[in-house]
């Protein structure tokens, strides 16, 4: 199986020595949702950004179906954004307020001409409205009108209008209500396997997370520090900071008996990152080798890679519950 | 000591908006023990911030308490100058600590300047305090960094500045509404740990204002539940995980995502939270819940006790009859 | 907008649009037509402004200035802002040598008063109606460049922004569609605010003899031409001030109810 997205290297550094982004690789295959997790600063959004080219990368390359959009003219990528789209986080300053919800939908069609007469285009509108849960007389009101919930799906109708094959979901259930959340995720899903999506899903929610990815991406202060299949990163993270994180998440189980892991300090400025392994000014297990030298990216299983001297599982105690 | 510490009863805030009036709280009523955590747990539009804020008597001009009386330590706090009160017995902590606290203050100032405020006691000892809890909330370097100013530190960092703040002259009460919102989730996990520390040593109590479920599963003893502006249960945090009583404390429950939850589709609840402007009648839950009968969308339904810790105001406990 | 200090601004405004526009056809006299014998006179039932020093008559010449006054008052603001508003747009969205050499010469020319750079132009353009207009809207161009280039830059950041680009929208369709209808409002408001400077600037010009040339009546010049004789009658100075004066606040009152209306988060 080939990749749709396949990430080499990808770096982006802004003026001032932030290096929000610092050398990451990942794929995507057809069909399939990778999250990249991380916490503020960690250059999830930036990399989310990056692999569409949306920001110019300061190295690496960025291979869709197979072609390095960075080689690619202004005019052929703008082209090529049928078939890579974006949810944003914001749904309230990701729809402009000066237009319709029909114009709002309409404009990714219009731009790739996939709606020639003007029938056609009410009557895919009102098609993609449906597929979100929305009435068709939603397109001829303002976003002001919608709820959180209803501008994101809104969002999500826009997004998937030209039938693209990649939707890069940028934190996109973190501004709902948690009642609000499992509508937004499971319409994602069920998008997915009506169309055979790819996501790249960024998100800080772990929990989340666990309900849509299959394959999970941690980031941490502009690196992937690991990368694994969605089961087996919850069930037996290697790298002692997806250990943290994970302890971390706040659990609606009164008096579950867990075996947290706080982490000491802050994070780190990306214009002053630690030597050696990014997160051993936070570590627990840091030893000398962790302050001198970047760990290497190891394999621990098939697909599953830790950056991390002393990568070893740590599972959760899920069963020591109650 | 049997007295709660604090007792709201039959909240009601009105807030001027537009021409019209609004009452994002109703009749809201809860207690707080002597140096106990109570969890007010609610979405966006709940009303548990407006709560927060009428105990406080920060509600902005448009807005006043129409009804509902709020007793701490069995005095009314209407007629208490609240000024003396806030701050000193009462300490508070807000989700946002960038704007909460003055830019052009040194942090170490602030969190003596109520010390002083209240006379409590002379600057010198203010400040020395004011250090001492610093290096109480985990402050790393606490005589160094009461020098910076709010912008030289990180969101985490100056949280804990707001809850030495709200802490340093001892309150018998600590409201923090949203305390770890805006922080990231291992931020999120130190700030828990060191304001229940806090608790442990100074035996204040809490309210705790928040929409995570999971925080308040691990940091309360009992909690109110308000959906569009009213209290629909109240239970002690056991019960109300074990055996929700109220259709949305059961929804939200099962909406919220967990780690180890294998299942792909997350369970979803129907619908919107409305707008204050456009509160149904009846039960307001009603519009987006499975169990609702004609009754609930018709009349509010009274809060049955379920156990003597434990009620709920729905109407299927009377059978959807009226009593 | 619903407050009744504004309603009445707003009649105002609205009277003085019309008196512009239909002035000349409800004269009540010939405002050029001079009379020896009623000269410096009081208001009346006849002349109810008075007369000015060649027996003129003062309310029909205000009425006829009503229209110099007006049409500077709004053309200078519309070339200004249509002019400022592309080139601040387009500045703030590319960035750039284009914006660097836009904002330097924006800053140049803000640091004059608008009124003192109004006075040079158009003393170095020379007299005439079409220099006057053009002098004055050169002196405002600069401000509406800073606020369009402002505005653009917050819009350039809004993330319907991004999604435009990440539809594959070409740049310049994104100026179109989403930059100007959304810097639109506070461009607008700029606009109204300055119509009533733009107004007390002609004032200035002509009172100074650089704008409407005599015997063509202006507010400025009827104005002047007053304070000759301000001591055997002030009526001249005082109807025209005072025409001027309430003009300017009703423009100022709308012009900020505008900026209350537009700003699109409190419309429904």
């Amino acid at each position: 199986m080939t990749a749709l997205l396949d990430i080499e290297n990808l770096s982006k550094h802004f003026p001032g020595g932030v290096r929000a982004v610092d050398g990451i690789s990942f794929h995507i295959a057809p069909g399939e949702t990778l999250a990249l997790v991380g916490e503020s600063g960690c250059g999830k959004s930036t990399t989310s950004r990056l692999a569409l080219r949306l920001l110019e990368p300061t190295t690496g390359s960025i291979r869709f179906n197979g072609e390095d959009l960075r080689t690619l003219s202004p005019a052929a990528l703008r082209r090529r954004r049928r078939d890579m789209q974006i949810v944003f986080q914001d749904p309230y300053a990701s729809l402009n307020p000066r237009m319709t919800i029909g114009e709002i939908i309409a404009e990714p069609l219009r731009v790739h001409g996939l709606a020639p007469t003007r029938a056609a285009m009410q009557a895919r509108v009102a098609e993609l409205l449906d597929r979100v849960g929305l009435p068709p007389d939603a397109a001829a009101r303002y976003p002001r009108q919608f709820s959180g919930g209803q501008r994101q799906r809104i969002g999500i109708a826009r997004a998937i209008g030209p039938n693209p094959s990649l939707v890069v979901a940028d934190e996109p259930v973190s501004a709902l209500d948690v009642s609000l959340q499992g509508q937004v995720v499971n319409l994602l899903q069920d998008l997915q396997e009506q169309l055979g999506l790819s996501y790249l899903f960024v998100a800080h929610d772990l929990a989340v997370v666990r309900h849509i990815a299959h394959r999970v991406a941690v980031m941490y202060l502009g690196v992937i520090v690991e990368t694994a299949p969605a089961d087996r990163l919850f069930a037996a993270p290697h790298h002692p900071y997806t250990q943290a994180l994970l302890s971390a998440a706040p659990e609606p189980e009164p008096g579950a008996v867990r075996n947290r892991i706080i982490l000491q300090g802050e994070i780190p400025s990306p214009r002053a990152i630690p030597p050696g392994c990014r997160f051993h000014t936070r570590c627990p297990l840091a030893q000398d080798i962790c302050r001198a030298q970047t760990p290497p990216n190891q394999q621990v299983a098939p697909g599953h890679t830790a950056a991390c001297h002393f990568a070893a599982p740590y599972p959760i105690p899920t069963e020591s519950r109650r | 000591m049997n007295n709660p510490l604090l007792q709201v009863e039959g909240l009601t805030t009105a807030f001027r908006a537009g021409g019209a009036l609004i009452r994002p709280v109703q009749d809201v009523s809860f207690s707080v023990a002597q140096g106990g955590a109570l969890g007010i747990v609610g979405e966006s539009g709940s009303g548990k911030s407006v709560t927060a804020l009428s105990i406080l008597r920060l509600l902005p001009d448009t807005a006043r308490i129409e009804t509902g009386r709020i007793l701490f330590d069995g005095t009314d706090l209407a007629t208490a100058g609240m000024t003396s009160v806030r701050g000193r017995d009462i300490g508070m902590v807000f989700q946002e600590p960038m704007t909460s606290l003055n830019p052009v203050l040194r942090v170490g100032d602030q969190v003596a300047e109520s010390l002083t405020l209240h006379n409590i006691c002379p600057p010198a000892e203010a400040r020395a305090r004011a250090i001492d809890m610093l290096r109480r909330v985990g402050l790393s370097d606490p005589e160094r960094r009461a020098q910076d100013y709010p912008h030289q530190m990180s969101g985490g960092m100056r949280q804990r500045v707001m809850i030495a703040g709200a802490l340093v002259c001892r309150p018998r009460l600590l409201i923090a509404d949203e305390p770890t919102t805006a922080l990231d989730v291992t931020i999120q996990a130190q700030i828990l740990d060191i304001l229940r520390r806090m608790r442990a040593e100074l035996g204040t109590a809490i309210v705790l204002i928040t929409h995570d479920l999971g925080v308040i599963a691990e940091f309360v003893e009992s909690v109110v539940v308000m959906y569009a502006g009213r209290v629909v249960e109240r239970a002690d945090v056991a019960s109300l995980f074990r055996n929700p009583g109220h259709p949305y404390t059961t929804g939200l429950l099962r909406a919220v995502p967990r780690l180890h939850d294998v299942q792909r589709r997350l369970y979803q609840i129907p619908g919107n939270v409305p707008p204050p402007t456009r509160f149904p009648p009846g039960c307001r839950f009603a519009p987006r819940c499975a169990e609702a009968r004609p009754i609930c969308t018709e009349h509010v339904p009274p809060e049955i006790a379920l156990s003597p810790s434990q009620s709920a105001a729905c109407w299927k406990h009377t059978g959807f009859a009226r009593p | 907008m619903r407050h009744p200090v504004t309603l009445i601004c707003l009649a105002i405004v609205v009277a003085f649009v019309a008196i512009a526009a239909f002035g000349p056809l409800i004269l009540p006299q010939d405002p050029l037509a001079q009379s020896f014998i009623a000269r410096l006179k009081p208001p009346s039932a006849a002349h109810w402004f008075g007369t000015d020093r060649y027996g003129r008559d003062v309310f029909a010449r205000v009425l006829l200035g009503t229209r110099w006054s007006l049409l500077l008052g709004l053309a200078a603001p519309l070339i200004a802002g249509t002019l400022g508003t592309l080139i601040g747009a387009f500045a703030g969205f590319y960035g750039g040598w284009f914006d660097r050499i836009a904002g330097r010469v924006a800053d140049l020319l803000m640091a004059f008063p608008s009124l003192l750079l109004g006075i040079l132009l158009a003393a170095a353009l020379g007299p005439g109606f079409g220099n006057l207009i053009a002098a004055v809207a050169f002196a405002f161009l600069p401000r509406f460049i800073r606020v369009a280039r402002a505005s653009t830059l917050a819009v350039r950041s809004e993330p319907y922004v991004e999604a435009s680009f990440a539809a594959g929208e070409h740049p310049l369709r994104i100026v179109l569609r989403h930059v100007l209808p959304n810097i639109s409002g506070p461009v607008i408001v700029v606009g109204t605010l300055w119509i009533a400077t733009a107004i007390r600037i002609e004032a200035t010009l002509s009172f100074i003899g650089l704008g409407v040339q005599p015997p063509a009546p202006s507010w400025g010049n009827i104005i002047r031409d007053g304070l000759t004789n301000i001591l055997g009658s002030p009526w001249p100075v005082v109807t025209a001030g005072f025409t001027l004066t309430l003009c300017v606040l009703a423009f100022n009152i709308v012009g900020d109810a505008v900026r209350d209306a537009l700003d699109p988060d409190y419309r429904e």
